[in-house]
């Protein structure tokens, strides 16, 4: 019972980063109609300026989500400029297709740029609190785990307050909802898809760091972690900030339980099949639009 | 002319409403094998609805359509509507690809060669190698035209092929549709261009509300007063 | 035009006879592999080709059946059986796993039907590293006799039945149908095109032709971890050659493949990775700019040439 209660927490703990690993993906998915691919190798290179940042000058991993998101939002900004505003004069449905082959490519780019930069190796952050932990009767909770499940919250919330209460904000739902009518209201439609993508990848950035807090990085987790925000976002429904939220946590206690239960081997493989099942009742996803 | 003599296509007593609204009421008629019916009407007198129930785009609330005896009322959509041109491909290819999955579609080469005629028929061969892209939208029609006419479809219905065509353009399409009506196909035309109805269609019905209003030879239905009220204000000009 | 597609036919069956003849007259063990692996990757991004190129749908899962058919035909090979029979029941297997597979994620649309197939291979990969985590070497009586040979005119005929297949459907009725699947699935059901059909048969013929590729690499390959046939990087190899020569055409894979493996080679004598940097970029570069590939790269400039001379002459 209490293994089964460990897990549980454990699976909680990682499974909010989950959330904010998809929310980015969800949220350039909602509003450009550009599924990025390449979002995983994003939370990747957010992962390696917290190692690097650490590595240079000791900087606290929690502290380096600072600077993550930031460069994140530049170079997500850059990289908009360059592949992905000519995708704006097509259909959707091309739009989707050519934004996959873009991702495509780009996260192999990207994975072999970390490969030439930083080697093929794992790298970690170890603060001097790492391997603290918590104790709640028998269950151990990581502090570190539990910090950055607690920032991946804030960030979050702040997400909300920003999409609900400011004017961008709501310009960036007004396109999610119909690109047309939001131009027709006179929103400059190209800088808010600019914005969307830069936050997105923002976003990517700051999960990217919060990962490294607990967890090695290498060039390759990038494609992991874009599966797993595509398992997310079918299953929390798109545009749904909070849905996102759960269903990270849903998948993380899911993984975690049956790593326990199945072998650690087969964890990957529980959210992506539960994936499967729910495409294949509702073909065009939870979240179609 | 469809008197006694049942009809290809017979429509008996077709109703539809959407909500309260009645769009097609009781609407009964034949179509002989060959003719080229018209069917007139202002706006939002219940054509294109009409014609949607006809081609099982939309299920009748009441009433039975029957094709050459058979009760085709509740199957699913089966006729060919003009739809649009599959861009990237050639205006041949366009053709060609409805005649290998039309009805009684021949082999490949046959089919080429059936294909290339139709394209001869709608007087645009000299294209059939430019990607339906780069067509204006008057060659667009015809190789949509040349398409259902590749289904070899029993009925080809037809919603206001000539909409969005400026005169020199009808005066064109007329001629098409004249050689088409030459080859004996059954052809139910819906039109808001009186003209075009004129110089085409062996029969007209006008429908008003929903209503089968008058029925007859396109000079004696165009020359009724209560046809001539239902239209004037909005299309007098084209009685000219 | 007629004049291109003549002398690009009297090319092609030249080359493929020159090929023929190349073991005979040299046993040079760089080369024979260069052209062994210049066929294999023809032959996969071929079958790619004939699901993403001729009907349009983008599967991100292609190594899937790649890896099956090369995991399967080296299990039961080295289980004693036949090559051919290990070959066949390979195949067969793939052709299975493509109609299981296949119907459910064809009914997927967009978006959902690459990241549905990516995820099918995602679990095939995983399991398949689970369950035989034993890396595969050929045994000491086979490494004896191993002959690069065989292997190279297996890839070879891979390549040149892969790509006639190609040739054949695209002048076929089912081909003008995955045409008009590709354009516009409604407007393809109108015109009484089964759509659903035609996707199931082009992919369980997609991935046949990748399994049987599979098939002759895992009788190629010393040595891998059953895991590695099914690396996503098969899928992104087979996509990349097809983009870079031309996707939807007969000769784009066989030339993409030729081209791929000559930089692939030249740039790997400099550093191992920087060929993936190269081709990543060059094919988004291709997807942005130049959807025709270099297909249409050679038709725009031998149409030009001719247009001169006519001119000249």
């Amino acid at each position: 019972m209490t293994i089964l209660l460990q897990n549980a927490v454990f699976g909680l703990l990682i499974g909010g980063l989950y959330g904010l690993g998809a929310v980015g993906l969800s949220l350039v998915f909602g509003v450009l109609a550009v599924l990025n691919v390449a979002h995983g190798e994003l939370i990747m290179l957010g992962g390696y300026v917290s190692v690097w940042l650490f590595t240079l000058w000791r900087v606290d991993p929690f502290v380096s989500v600072l600077a993550a998101g930031p460069l994140l939002f530049l170079g997500g900004a850059a990289l908009f400029r360059l592949l992905f505003t000519r995708l704006a004069s097509y259909s959707e449905e091309v739009r989707i297709k050519n934004s996959i082959l873009i991702g495509f490519g780009l996260a192999l780019v990207l994975q072999t740029l970390a490969i030439l930069a930083w080697g093929a190796d794992e790298r970690a952050v170890t603060p001097s609190y790492a391997g603290r932990v918590a104790a709640i009767g028998n269950v151990v909770v990581p502090l570190s785990r539990l910090g950055a499940m607690a920032l991946a919250f804030l960030v979050l919330g702040g997400l909300h307050l920003f999409l609900t209460r400011t004017r961008a904000g709501t310009a960036l739902r007004a396109t999610a909802d119909d690109d047309q009518a939001a131009t027709l209201v006179g929103i400059p439609i190209g800088r808010i898809y600019l914005t969307a993508f830069a936050l997105g990848s923002a976003l990517a950035g700051v999960a990217g760091a919060l990962v490294s807090v607990s967890d090695a990085i290498s060039p390759a987790i990038g494609l992991g972690w874009t599966l797993k925000a595509l398992i997310v976002i079918v299953l929390g429904g798109m545009g749904n900030i909070f849905g996102t939220f759960v269903a990270g946590l849903f998948l993380g206690v899911a993984e975690s339980m049956s790593g326990f239960l199945l072998g650690n081997a087969y964890r990957e493989v529980v959210g992506l099949v539960m994936f499967l099942i729910v495409l294949s009742v509702r073909p065009r996803g939870l979240f179609s639009r | 002319m469809s008197g006694d003599r049942q009809g290809l296509l017979q429509l008996e007593g077709l109703t539809k409403a959407f909500g309260g609204l009645l769009a097609v009421s009781r609407v009964s008629f034949d179509v002989a094998e060959g003719e080229i019916l018209g069917l007139l009407g202002p706006n939002g007198s219940g054509k294109t609805t009409l014609l949607n129930l006809v081609a099982g785009a939309l299920r009748a609330d009441e009433g039975r359509v029957r094709l050459a005896g058979r009760d085709i009322t509740s199957l699913p959509a089966r006729t060919f509507q003009l739809v649009r041109p599959l861009s990237k491909l050639s205006a041949l290819d366009n053709v060609l690809v409805a005649r290998l999955y039309g009805r009684d579609a021949p082999g490949f080469t046959a089919a080429r060669r059936e294909s290339l005629q139709l394209l001869d028929v709608v007087g645009i061969r000299g294209k059939a190698d430019a990607p339906a892209a780069h067509l204006t939208l008057m060659e667009r029609k015809r190789v949509e035209i040349a398409r259902a006419l590749a289904t070899q479809p029993r009925v080809l219905l037809l919603d206001e092929p000539l909409a969005g065509l400026n005169p020199t353009e009808v005066d064109a399409a007329l001629n098409i549709f004249r050689r088409i009506r030459d080859s004996g196909i059954t052809v139910v035309l819906v039109e808001h261009n009186v003209r075009a109805v004129r110089a085409l269609c062996h029969r007209i019905i006008v429908l008003n509300y929903g209503q089968n209003v008058v029925q007859g030879a396109p000079d004696d239905v165009l020359a009724r007063p209560e046809v001539i009220e239902a239209y004037l204000g909005k299309a007098s000009a084209d009685f000219q | 035009m007629t004049r291109i597609r003549g002398a690009a036919w009297i090319m092609g069956a030249f080359v493929v006879g020159a090929l023929t003849m190349l073991p005979l007259v040299t046993s040079s063990r760089s080369v024979l592999t260069w052209g062994f692996l210049v066929f294999l990757y023809a032959a996969l991004a071929q079958s790619w080709n004939l699901l993403g190129g001729l009907a349009g749908q983008v599967s991100l899962g292609h190594a899937a059946f790649f890896g099956l058919g090369a995991f399967v035909t080296r299990v039961l090979w080295l289980g004693g059986q036949s090559l051919a029979t290990a070959l066949a029941a390979g195949t067969a297997v793939v052709i299975a796993a493509g109609i299981l597979i296949g119907a459910p994620t064809l009914r997927l649309r967009g978006p959902y039907f690459a990241i549905g197939t990516l995820a099918v291979a995602e679990i095939l990969r995983i399991t398949t590293g689970n369950l035989f985590p034993e890396v595969s070497t050929l045994p000491a009586r086979s490494l004896a006799g191993y002959a690069l040979a065989p292997r190279y005119y297996l890839a070879l005929g891979a390549a040149v039945v892969s790509t006639l297949v190609v040739w054949a459907l695209a002048r076929s009725r089912f081909g003008y149908g995955l045409a008009a699947v590709r354009e516009d699935e409604d407007v393809a059901e109108a015109i009484g095109v089964h759509v659903f059909r035609h996707k199931l048969a082009v992919f369980v013929l997609s991935s046949a032709l990748a399994g049987a590729t599979g098939g002759i690499f895992g009788y190629y390959h010393l040595s891998f971890y059953p895991q590695f046939v099914f690396s996503p990087l098969w899928t992104f190899d087979a996509l990349l050659i097809t983009f870079l020569g031309g996707a939807g055409t007969m000769w784009g894979p066989p030339l993409g493949a030729a081209f791929y493996l000559l930089f692939r080679e030249a740039l790997a004598l400099r550093l191992v990775e920087i060929h993936l940097l190269i081709f990543g970029a060059l094919f988004v570069l291709v997807v942005l700019a130049f959807p025709g590939g270099l297909i249409e790269a050679w038709r725009m400039f031998a149409s030009r040439w001719i247009a001169v001379r006519e001119r000249g002459g």
